[in-house]
């Protein structure tokens, strides 16, 4: 994986500038956003997922991405007797920190996924299958609804992926879907998730809604990194503007503005949140990791494990090798957004190209 | 105040049978609530403060009197009969299982949304999305339904007596609905193994879906769902819409034996 933010450099601190001790802030949030868990048998998924999320990362999961009939999913907890009842629940998981990714059509769903998530990604857009269609694939499917390979749901082939909720009247009316989940799950955080293509417009709409945050996705593989920098600085002055809209004062507390992107190395990270994330998802940082306990450890669904006894020693070696791939993106990202703090805003990132600096108002040098 | 829910209240007439709806208003419920002292959480704890019944036959009652719409009771989650005297908010009785339940008056959108078992009724008219990705159990609507009704189902069954509105059974997957009305336009949009029954027109048909003769056993099918859901009418007054995949491979006989008619 490239650089795909070279142009923009790290400033260190300017020579002759007072000695500093360690300024404490909080680091961005690092989640990870689209994790492909129907390629591996549902034990591996949960078992991964557990051993990403002790690393300090959000995950976004369901409870029917990670489970099956005969094996109830670790990560997600044991749901206490009342669990069932109670909503907003806590359940024996809650030390890891969790997403519960809410699409429109809500394939896969059940109950207990807003039992003890730490965010809701209301998500109003649409994905695409691997061959560009906005559909979902029959093994996503066959995941979520759990139905016996002779017996697929939707005729056995993609199914189209719904553009907006079909509970929701319109983009007006959104405030009605975000108090429902609210209560739904009140210890969670509701994040609204969008494409950046016409932020101007679309933004501003859904911020009179009051979500808790904005997820932008950014991973469209045809927007340019110079955009997608662009794009984050135009989120968060929407969003800023529209907080100071709404309270009448401008205030310290910053709205959330996660992004997810594709192909960004931890240092492009790290410059991103330069431009108001205040979250960054982590999915390119584990595509080498999904490939590895797919194929090397033989969980995947296209390669199973030939028994159980295999399987057992190949999932436990994933809390390991999870360490071993993952962390050193992690640490390094942690590391780069650590030695911004304490540094004015203004003498963070600089930039060698003038098209860059002009576009994004950076220093040139 | 509630009254002590370990004390059943007396016996407390309310209305007359309701002859549309099969509802039994004289009967007496056990538990009685008002919305208009009990906020959203207090009204949850109540219910569940509630024993259930020991019998197979006969469910624990419960009546909610209810002045206000914005109370939504989701995710109940317990076998319990509630009946609630007045009308509901958005997302009334979603992702509930297991329970009875009925709304006297009118709903906002949402109803029953999630639900994955049990009974929802609605007496009056519901708003948009009615049903929506519902995976199991039955909501019967008596009034009418706005757009996109049984949107995303994934199983279970809707019964609309009245008419509903655009793109109903949008994205479903599975499921029933049936309609004792009109639908509006795009009646069945990408929908999937779900089976549509309609008495009335629809506007338009989305492109994938036609209409079909009902077979036999769908005769008999649809006519025990009418008598179960109090929907005056016979079978045979309605059509059966499907996707047209579906149907031709029912056509060449393979429908029932390979699901997999998509693929």
């Amino acid at each position: 994986m490239e650089n795909r933010l070279g142009s923009l450099v790290f400033l260190p601190p300017a020579t002759g500038r007072k000695w500093q001790g360690h300024v404490q802030t909080q680091s961005p949030a690092m989640f990870y956003s689209n994790p492909p868990w129907h390629t591996l048998v549902p034990t591996a998924a949960d078992a991964l997922a557990a051993a990403i999320a002790d690393e300090g990362v959000i995950v976004s999961a369901l409870l029917s991405d990670l489970s099956s009939k005969d094996e109830p999913s670790h990560f997600h907890g044991e749901p206490n007797a009342e669990s069932n009842a109670e909503i907003g629940a806590e359940t024996n998981a809650e030390t890891r920190r969790r997403i519960v990714p809410y699409r429109a059509e809500r394939y896969g769903i059940s109950p207990q996924d807003f039992d003890g998530a730490s965010v809701i990604d209301f998500r109003l857009t649409v994905p695409r299958d691997s061959d560009g269609r906005y559909a979902y694939s029959p093994s996503q499917i066959a995941r979520w609804e759990s139905t016996p390979p002779d017996k697929p749901l939707g005729g056995g082939s993609w199914i189209p992926a719904a553009s907006f909720p079909p509970d929701v009247s319109s983009l007006q009316t959104l405030s009605i879907k975000i108090q429902q989940l609210k209560v739904l799950s009140p210890s969670a955080m509701v994040l609204v998730s969008l494409f950046p293509h016409r932020l101007e417009t679309e933004l501003p709409q859904i911020l009179t809604q009051k979500p808790d945050g904005i997820l932008l996705r950014l991973s469209d593989e045809e927007l340019t990194p110079l955009r997608i920098a662009k794009y984050i600085q135009q989120a968060r002055k929407l969003i800023d503007d529209s907080a100071v809209q709404s309270t009448g004062k401008s205030t310290d507390q910053t709205t959330p503005l996660w992004i997810e992107t594709s192909g960004m190395t931890p240092t492009d990270a790290v410059k991103l949140t330069h431009f108001g994330a205040t979250g960054v998802s982590i999915d390119p940082w584990c595509n080498d990791l999904f490939q590895y306990v797919s194929e090397t450890l033989e969980l995947g669904m296209y390669h199973p494990p030939k028994s159980p006894q295999m399987r057992s020693v190949a999932e436990s070696r994933i809390p390991a090798i999870v360490q071993h791939m993952l962390s050193p993106y992690l640490d390094e990202f942690r590391g780069y957004a650590e030695s911004l703090t304490g540094l004015p805003p203004d003498a963070r990132i600089a930039t060698t190209d003038p098209t860059w600096s002009k576009t994004l108002n950076v220093p040139l040098l | 105040m509630p009254k002590d829910p370990s004390k059943p209240i007396s016996s407390k007439p309310d209305a007359a049978m309701s002859r549309s709806s099969g509802v039994n208003l004289l009967a007496t419920c056990q538990y009685e609530f008002s919305m208009d002292q009990l906020g959203t959480t207090e009204l949850r704890d109540a219910i569940y403060s509630v024993p259930l019944s020991d019998s197979d036959e006969e469910l624990t009652s419960i009546l909610i009197k209810s002045n206000k719409r914005d109370h939504a009771l989701m995710r109940i989650n317990r076998a319990v009969d509630i009946r609630v005297d007045g009308s509901l908010g958005h997302y009334a009785f979603a992702l509930c299982s297991d329970a009875e339940l009925r709304c006297e008056g009118h709903v906002g959108h949402g109803v029953a949304e999630g639900m994955s078992s049990g009974t929802v009724r609605v007496r009056g008219n519901a708003g948009d999305g009615a049903g929506a990705a519902m995976t199991g159990g039955t909501l019967a609507v008596y009034g009418s339904a706005g757009d996109r009704c049984g949107g995303a189902m994934r199983g279970g069954g809707i019964f609309v007596r009245g008419n509903v509105g655009d793109h109903c059974g949008i994205g479903a997957l599975g499921g029933l609905m049936v309609i004792g009305g009109d639908a509006g336009e795009f009646l069945g949009d990408a929908m999937s193994n779900m089976t549509v029954f309609i008495r009335g027109k629809a506007k338009s048909l989305a492109d994938g879906v036609t209409e079909a003769p009902l077979r036999k056993r769908e005769l008999l099918r649809l006519g025990l769902l009418l008598l179960n859901a109090s929907i005056r009418g016979e079978a045979k007054d309605f059509r059966r819409v499907v996707p047209k995949a579906l149907l031709e491979a029912e056509e060449a006989g393979r429908g029932e034996v390979n699901p997999s008619w998509r693929s």
